[in-house]
């Protein structure tokens, strides 16, 4: 990193914070706190939408995947645009015109108390602890790759993103988010365009995708059905569509980007903006993960990208046999680069095949070493080529990227956890009666307490071990079940609050056994959720009918002319 | 019951659908080409 680079990155953190803080207009009511007076134009609100979605864990993480395996990793998302004409057609225009501010409220309303409760309550603890533990990842990233220490990064990370958030509400973080995508999305053609210039001219583009083809890592598409395999074509367009349908139409961080759309319509567009964009972005992404694979065919790469335990290494029983490896890589290198050039098939992919044992054995190493089990240099991958390759002042675009990735995915589940914790708790069940102002200096209150606990969090994700595994498969314990809830809600007119509860409770509960006792892939998770709390819900219903506790029991048609009656005002 | 989406929706939702089946040939038609 040089000066202009560190230029290009603090006005990027001012800049942020200024327009953030700017965009805080007619947020001096809930209403505008919260929803932004329903006021914002689709493209903004389908930017915002991508802007959440996309993490930090994105930007590094991709591409450092696609680095290793290529563009598989985008079959994750081919039940995305499925998901999204099916909310487009039934959710969206349904939240929007029952005027709710989070997506639970409606349970209440279609069931009762609990369920909504319950629901609110899964999402405050998943959303509040992964959010500490997703601003931590690249956290821990950038703390390496610039050399601060973590407890600063997670600093440079928070501050400004509370600060815009709680002083400038929902409007403040799409408008940002707005920016945020163009600095991500302009750093990523920027990236790709240095790494094609990187390629040698006596080699040229073809020729170098020819290599990388050659090592499956454009082989993307894998019809073969096997439910213990992460990433295929079956798992991604069923197991995804469910846990796409349930992030978007059920998780209140996306719920409410869609919320403050101008109409109904302009929520549909926005949402279909995702149908349309996002799997031609996350292609580009993982492409700039395969285009530093081949960049690296011709420069010499360091064996681990991650650095962290060199010394321990060096120091450890093991270090005579690392330093053995890493003689042993930088031949292998140098024969696979040769192999490249003269377009020598065979030779190179058996020293590519070479180079992949000699990684793995030395992050072996590094594990016994350390008793890190967990170590990996996945994320390492691409801000090390940032830093080290990528010319000055791009630098600090990229860097100045992956701020804005981690803040603007952040900012809008921080203003998530804040709405529910405020309506869906505070003022459904301890101050149920106050003016408009109590409400919003207690929300922007909820907004920095919720900053500050993922602070807290993010500083400790060193020291929280295999906890952090939890938060992260805690997404897909409960996403079918609340997907489940919503589609009870939606489609059955008979599912009443009793169904619902306990169907949501022996859905997790599945979840939880299948995921523990068997090898079925997580994305699995969510369509087996699903199924059982609709069929535990229709059972229990039928069992004890009634007692559904809501205003209206109605479906979707119906819920178009339910009016708010739980609005802050 | 839904709500009738009306055609211009209905467009868009055939062009999103029609998009990604053209995305996923592509990627099939590029692994093969440069496996």
């Amino acid at each position: 990193m040089r000066t202009l680079d560190w230029v290009v990155v603090f006005a990027y953190i001012v800049w942020v914070v200024v327009d953030g803080l700017r965009r805080s207009k007619g947020t001096d009511k809930v209403d505008g706190y919260f929803l932004g007076n329903r006021s914002l134009p689709w493209w903004a609100v389908g930017l915002s939408v991508m802007a959440t979605q996309m993490s930090a864990v994105t930007l590094v993480g991709t591409t450092g995947q696609a680095y290793s395996t290529g563009l598989r990793f985008v079959q994750f998302y081919l039940g995305l645009p499925l998901a999204m004409v099916i909310l487009s057609m039934t959710a969206v225009p349904f939240f929007h015109r029952a005027k709710v501010y989070t997506a639970y409220e409606y349970l209440e309303r279609r069931f009762d108390l609990k369920t909504r409760t319950l629901a609110s309550f899964l999402f405050l603890m998943g959303r509040g602890m992964a959010l500490g533990v997703s601003l931590a990842a690249p956290a821990v990233v950038l703390a390496a790759i610039l050399g601060w220490s973590l407890g600063l990064t997670v600093l440079v990370i928070c501050v400004p993103m509370i600060l815009y958030t709680s002083v400038g509400g929902v409007q403040a973080v799409a408008w940002t988010d707005v920016k945020q995508m163009a600095i991500i999305v302009s750093g990523m053609f920027v990236a790709v365009a240095t790494l094609v210039a990187g390629i040698p001219g006596s080699v040229g583009v073809s020729r170098a995708m020819h290599l990388a083809g050659a090592t499956g890592r454009l082989s993307a598409v894998d019809f073969h059905f096997d439910p213990r395999e992460q990433y295929t074509f079956w798992s991604g367009l069923i197991g995804g569509l469910f846990l796409m349908l349930s992030y978007f139409g059920c998780d209140q961080s996306q719920v409410q980007r869609y919320l403050t759309a101008k109409s109904a319509d302009e929520a549909r567009h926005s949402l279909l903006l995702s149908a349309f964009v996002k799997i031609p972005l996350q292609l580009l992404v993982l492409t700039t993960g395969v285009l530093v694979f081949v960049f690296y065919l011709f420069q010499t790469p360091p064996m681990l990208f991650n650095h962290a335990y060199d010394a321990r290494v060096a120091a450890g029983p093991l270090a005579a046999e690392y330093a053995a490896l890493e003689r042993d890589f930088s031949t292998t290198i140098e024969a696979r680069r040769l192999a490249a050039e003269a377009n020598d098939r065979q030779a190179f992919l058996a020293a590519d095949g070479r180079v992949r044992d000699i990684r793995a054995r030395a992050a072996d190493i590094v594990k016994s070493t350390t008793g890190d089990t967990r170590f990996t240099d996945v994320n390492y991958v691409f801000p090390t080529f940032i830093t080290t390759h990528m010319p000055i002042g791009l630098t600090g675009l990229m860097i100045a990227a992956i701020f804005a990735a981690a803040m603007s995915s952040s900012a809008g589940e921080l203003n998530a956890l804040a709405t529910s914790t405020i309506i869906d708790f505070y003022k459904r069940h301890f101050v149920t009666e106050a003016d408009d102002a109590h409400y919003l200096l207690a929300s922007k209150l909820a907004t920095i307490a919720w900053g500050l606990f993922a602070c807290l969090v993010a500083t400790q994700a060193a020291n929280l071990g295999s906890l952090i595994e939890v938060v992260n498969r805690y997404g897909s314990f409960f996403y079918g079940s609340l997907l489940g809830v919503f589609i009870l809600a939606i489609l059955s007119k008979r599912a009443n609050g009793t169904g619902a509860f306990w169907g949501m409770m022996v859905g997790m509960a599945v979840v939880l056994i299948v995921a523990f006792t068997s090898s079925i892939a997580f994305l699995w998770h969510n369509v087996i959720g699903a199924v059982v709390v609709v069929a535990v819900g229709l059972g229990v219903s039928f069992w004890r009918p009634g007692g559904s506790g809501g205003i209206n029991p109605g479906t979707v048609a119906d819920a178009f002319v339910i009016t708010g009656h739980d609005h802050v005002s | 019951m839904r709500e009738a989406p009306d055609r211009h929706f209905t467009l868009i939702y055939w062009a999103a659908l029609l998009l990604e089946v053209l995305i996923v040939l592509a990627l099939v038609a590029l692994g093969r080409a440069f496996s």
